[in-house]
């Protein structure tokens, strides 16, 4: 079937055409939205909102990027949205600790990612965690690239940025996570020297 | 591309190599499709019982309060001292200071 073939289906509500769609595209929207998350229930969440979204408004797909970057685009949409979602909370959480106390332990504990090889998952997860300190944009176009492993091209269409933008996004990202690091050892070697 | 000199980074992500697909499991569209059904069951509007919506509609409401209460006391200065104009003019009298 064709893209084209398969986006007319969609638009006329056909339900195997959308279980296609779902089947071929479950798992990159997961890990992509598990590696912007760094949460295996929120990912799980953001890959079904992304779906519900896509089923509701393919009949405005317009077709000026491709099917697979449309729908990766809303994952990404999705995954930040929960970001700042989640920011707000620990905000929230922060001024009144007793009116949502699961917070603080949903942000706590490092993300071991359940696609990264079992005796790198320590180091990997600090650097998840470096990561997650980074500006939103920052952060985006570092996961994408660098964790994800896409072209700095589709994650230009992605970001609906210029190359130019995104190669900075990641000059900066760089430079932060190397101070992140760095002041993250500095703080376990004191703390083992106190020990 | 990006050769800052940042060895670190460079460390960490060497982690990551080899990296396998995060894959959802095989019940996926069936969750799905559930979330879909509730949806299109209970599309109606829904009150907002979240925290951050409840401390806003909160807010809004004492402010409203106290915005009524402020003008009901501007109002009464305003009555209490028209009415005494009022009394003074129907009986021809004036306030005289001497």
């Amino acid at each position: 079937m064709s893209e084209q073939e398969l986006i007319q289906q969609l638009q006329r509500g056909n339900e195997p055409a959308f279980r296609w769609l779902v089947d071929n595209y479950r798992n990159r929207v997961y890990h992509t939205a598990l590696n912007i998350l760094q949460d295996t229930k929120e990912a799980e969440d953001a890959a079904q909102e992304t779906f519900i979204r896509v089923y509701e408004s393919i009949g405005s797909f317009k077709g000026e990027s491709s099917l697979s970057t449309w729908i990766y685009r809303i994952a990404v949409h999705k995954a930040l949205d929960k970001i700042r979602r989640r920011k707000s909370r620990e905000k929230l959480h922060k001024l009144l600790p007793w009116w949502m106390p699961e917070e603080k332990k949903s942000a706590e504990g490092p993300f071991y990612h359940p696609g990264v090889a079992a005796e790198n998952k320590e180091k990997a997860a600090v650097l998840f965690r470096a990561i997650e300190s980074l500006p939103e944009k920052q952060r985006l176009a570092f996961t994408l690239i660098k964790v994800q492993g896409m072209s700095y091209e589709e994650a230009c269409e992605l970001m609906q940025q210029n190359i130019k933008a995104v190669e900075s996004l990641i000059t900066r990202a760089r430079g932060n996570l190397q101070k992140i690091l760095q002041d993250y050892y500095d703080n376990m070697k004191k703390d083992n020297a106190n020990h | 591309m990006d050769k800052n000199f940042s060895p670190l980074v460079d460390e960490h992500l060497q982690s990551l190599q080899g990296m396998q697909e995060s894959a959802t499991d095989d019940f996926f569209y069936t969750r799905l499709m559930a979330r879909m059904e509730r949806k299109e069951s209970n599309p109606n509007w829904n009150f907002p019982l979240k925290p951050v919506w409840l401390a806003g509609a909160l807010t809004i409401l004492l402010v409203i309060n106290g915005l009524i209460l402020v003008q009901q006391n501007r109002g009464e200065k305003k009555t209490s001292a028209s009415s005494i104009q009022d009394v003074a003019s129907s009986y021809d009298q004036s306030i005289s200071t001497y």
